[in-house]
């Protein structure tokens, strides 16, 4: 199922702005425009054709190109269910800042200034977006080695004069900052102008990961508020250009550590759309399944550290309970606990295992109960009440503007979930409610959470069902040339064994073409744009992080509120920092 | 399909005035939280208790030595890679490195294979040995694209998972640190993960169901299993 814009609508951008180029392809349609047109064509689609909600934008590097940078501005219209791509060259290395039609967009024209060195006209405060300030290079630049300039002398500690280090450890490193080099990147972001400038994290509990606040506060409340991000920040998107498609896989699980799973899934569909491979019906149900488990997995360990936050100490423990069961159920069928790897292209790694089912089975059948203890402990606390309700109010403009996705906008009544407006693998072959809020305030996102985890028992229940009757079927495409084929035909066949050798070495030769395709993480949707150029390895890969964009309003929301509700606030907002800095 | 609004005043009542006096609310969360007192522990002690890892679970590599359960074409790989024929408890590495090129990031490898030493007359003229394989276990990520593709199942993934070290080159693992490992991993649990044939069988449990760890940590109620599908029952 496709989401591009049809051709009825390029025809009426065609008409009023005859100089566009368009191309329409099944997996990506887009619109070429000139530079000098940017603007105008966006305000129009964003206006006239209701193309009103920001999802990404991004650049490409072509270094024999000139000019030599691509912009690419993903657009979908809630009311159509339809997206819209549009690329622009970036002449004399610039482009028009589009935060007065998008505030979303202040962050990713970082991100692109940050990793291409590409300027916008009319950005606010153009400052690097995960790098620190003074940072010489653009790294995702195609002339940028994958290991960076090794240039600082940086000899191991623990060796002793004459000692021979191990392995294949070299003593020069790759830049990194200096306490200067931090001070300078803090005073660049936000300026002082009231009382005190507050430090929270980058090591602090309540940020969930390594965050970096920035808090101007006047008393108690806080005026003034900017987030520095990339701490974890270990360029994915640069690894992805240098590695096979399937040796990608494992990274896409420390994206989104909390939901690995569906990582995987929403990366390997992009993948099998482009190479045009089906993956059998049991592996559908296979990945529903697991997906389903992974979110409750999610929301648990939300639940329980938001719990915590607020003073909750007890949800914290009964939460992890019912986690250490998921995490039983994936270690036994994928391997490991967390970064599991289960998925493949064209199907999963493994079949299930003996009693796999009984397990599932077993686990949601107490599950239900489990939800209802923690809300009898919650949800109509007064505590919990006082600190929840109209706290961070989000409303529907917000979601647009911001291109906020998943929970958080749903929270503020926008229906927009992939797994409804484009279902992958077997979503929609099942049945299940979408949960919407009424206000958008934390307490709004914590009833959805709880919903939502409902919501994926009775998934995963149905997905059981299902695959109690599969039992010979196959659970990878393995007849299909661009899969590996499963162990039993590696050992049985030599044509197996050959292809085998030969998708492990020289990787996947994907068709040239474009596609970008989500999935519907715990975080918001998670979107991979790949441009292949017909090689084994991807020559651009843009993953589209909900983490990134949801995080980006909390700028917004906490001006004018105290420090508390900080915390209540980014915990409502659930990011993960390993999917925002990627 | 559908949608359902959830929310404040929508599928949650706001506290009533009796609730409000007679902090019923918190009556109701303390009842739970008592309840709980009286059940038994669920967590799993643990250095004195362990849970077995599942048989799927994948921890340190090892290398296997040859005990006469090789596959069939374990012989025909020797020959084509000209490596000396190995003997029992010798390594059943051929220096292929596929699982090298299968690994994301390969620098975690060194492997070698030197050429024997002997004169020419001996049988073993101009074949080779293995002479290096080092791990650096501090940049895997367990993903098992190595174990996958190995064509001889020399790297194999074991339960051990307990890695800590002082220092970096604790996580360098040599090929008899690794040939230790998997010896003691297939003496113990050996039979369990592979048939005679160094397959892996497709048809295992997910986990030992009598281990009382885990039974513990299911809140001493664990599941009992049987197989997956409604025909086999």
């Amino acid at each position: 199922m496709h989401l591009w814009i049809e051709e009825k609508e390029l025809k009426e951008i065609k008409d009023k702005f005859p100089s566009i180029a368009i191309n329409k392809e099944e997996n990506f349609t887009y619109i070429q425009v000139k530079k000098s047109q940017l603007l105008e064509i966006l305000r129009f689609l964003k206006d006239r054709l209701n193309y009103k909600m920001f999802i990404d934008f991004f650049c490409i590097d072509f270094p024999l190109h000139n000019p030599r940078f691509q912009g690419v501005y993903i657009l979908f219209s809630p009311e159509k269910k339809k997206r819209v791509a549009v690329k622009v060259w970036a002449e004399d290395n610039s482009l028009p800042s589009v935060i007065s039609l998008w505030k979303g967009a202040k962050w990713a024209e970082r991100e692109a200034w940050d990793m291409f060195g590409v300027k916008f006209e009319g950005h606010e405060n153009l400052v690097r977006m995960f790098l620190w300030e003074g940072y010489k290079y653009h790294p995702l630049r195609k002339d940028f080695p994958l290991k960076g300039y090794e240039e600082v002398y940086l000899p191991s500690l623990n060796l002793r004069p004459g000692e021979i280090p191990a392995h294949n450890y070299s003593p020069y490193h790759t830049e990194i900052p200096t306490m200067e080099d931090l001070e300078r990147t803090q005073k660049k972001r936000m300026e002082k102008r009231n009382q005190i400038v507050l430090n929270w994290g980058p090591l602090h509990p309540g940020t969930h990961g390594t965050i970096w606040f920035l808090f101007d506060m006047e008393g108690e409340y806080i005026k003034n508020c900017d987030i520095i991000l990339g701490q974890l920040h270990r360029g994915v998107e640069k690894i992805a250009e240098n590695l096979t498609y399937t040796q990608f896989i494992p990274y896409t699980d420390r994206m989104d550590y909390i939901s690995a799973l569906c990582s995987q899934v929403a990366y390997v569909n992009a993948v099998e759309k482009l190479l045009g491979i089906e993956p059998p019906e049991k592996a559908k149900f296979i990945r529903t399944m697991m997906c389903e488990l992974q979110r409750i997995n999610s929301h648990l360990l939300w639940l329980g550290t938001y719990a915590l936050d607020l003073g909750a100490l007890t949800i914290f423990l009964y939460a992890f309970r019912e986690r250490e069961k998921i995490m039983d159920i994936i270690e036994g069928i994928a391997g490991i606990r967390l970064n599991s790897s289960y998925i493949r292209i064209g199907g999963v790694a493994k079949d299930l295992p003996e009693g796999a089912l009984d397990v599932i089975k077993h686990f949601c059948e107490d599950f239900s109960e489990k939800i209802k203890e923690y809300e009898t402990i919650l949800t109509k606390n007064r505590i919990w009440l006082k600190r929840n309700v109209n706290v961070g109010i989000i409303t529907e403009e917000d979601v647009y503007s911001y291109g906020l996705t998943g929970v958080v906008a749903r929270s503020a009544g926008v229906p927009y979930d992939i797994r409804m407006i484009q279902p992958t693998d077997a979503y929609d072959k099942v049945d299940f409610e979408l949960p919407l809020g009424t206000v958008g305030d934390c307490y709004d996102r914590y009833l959805l959470r709880m919903e939502e985890m409902r919501q994926s028992v009775n998934i995963v229940r149905q997905c059981v069902k299902k695959l109690e009757k599969m039992k010979d079927e196959n659970y990878i495409a393995s007849d299909n040339p661009y899969v590996l084929p499963t162990l039993e035909e590696v050992f049985n066949s030599i044509e197996s064994m050959v292809k085998d050798f030969n998708l492990r070495i020289y990787g996947e030769q994907v068709p040239e073409g474009e596609i970008y395709l989500s999935g519907e993480n715990p975080r918001g949707e998670l979107g991979f744009y790949i441009n292949s150029k017909g090689e084994g390895r991807p020559y651009r890969l843009r993953i589209r992080s909900g983490a990134f964009y949801n995080l980006q309003i909390f700028t917004k929301l906490i001006i004018g509120r105290t420090v508390a509700d900080a915390v209540a606030l980014l915990g409502s907002l659930d990011p993960v920092v390993g999917e925002t800095d990627r | 399909m559908g949608i359902k609004k959830v929310g404040l005043n929508r599928n949650v009542q706001p506290q009533t005035l009796t609730e409000k006096i007679f902090f019923l609310d918190f009556m109701k969360g303390l009842k739970t939280t008592i309840k709980h007192l009286f059940r038994k522990v669920i967590t799993v002690d643990f250095p004195f208790e362990l849970v077995e890892p599942a048989p799927r679970f994948r921890g340190v590599h090892g290398l296997r030595n040859v005990d006469g359960t090789e596959k069939e074409d374990f012989d025909a790989w020797v020959k084509k890679l000209k490596i000396k024929p190995p003997e029992m408890g010798e390594t059943r590495c051929i220096a292929c490195k596929f699982c090298q090129a299968a690994c994301p990031v390969p620098e975690i490898f060194i492997i070698k294979a030197e050429k024997l030493d002997v004169p020419e007359d001996h049988p073993h003229h101009g074949l080779k040995v293995l002479s290096q394989f080092d791990m650096d276990l501090s940049k895997c990520m367990f993903c098992g694209l190595c174990t996958l593709a190995c064509p001889t199942v020399c790297i194999i993934h074991t339960d051990v998972y307990d890695l800590s070290s002082y220092t970096r080159r604790g996580w360098v693992l040599n090929k008899e640190t690794l040939s230790k490992i998997a010896d003691d991993f297939i003496a113990r649990r050996g039979k369990e993960k592979y048939d005679e044939k160094s397959h892996w069988p497709d048809w295992q449990k997910i986990w030992d169901d009598s281990d009382t760890a885990r039974a513990k940590a299911w809140d001493n109620n664990p599941p009992k299993l049987g197989p997956n599908y409604a025909d086999q029952q």
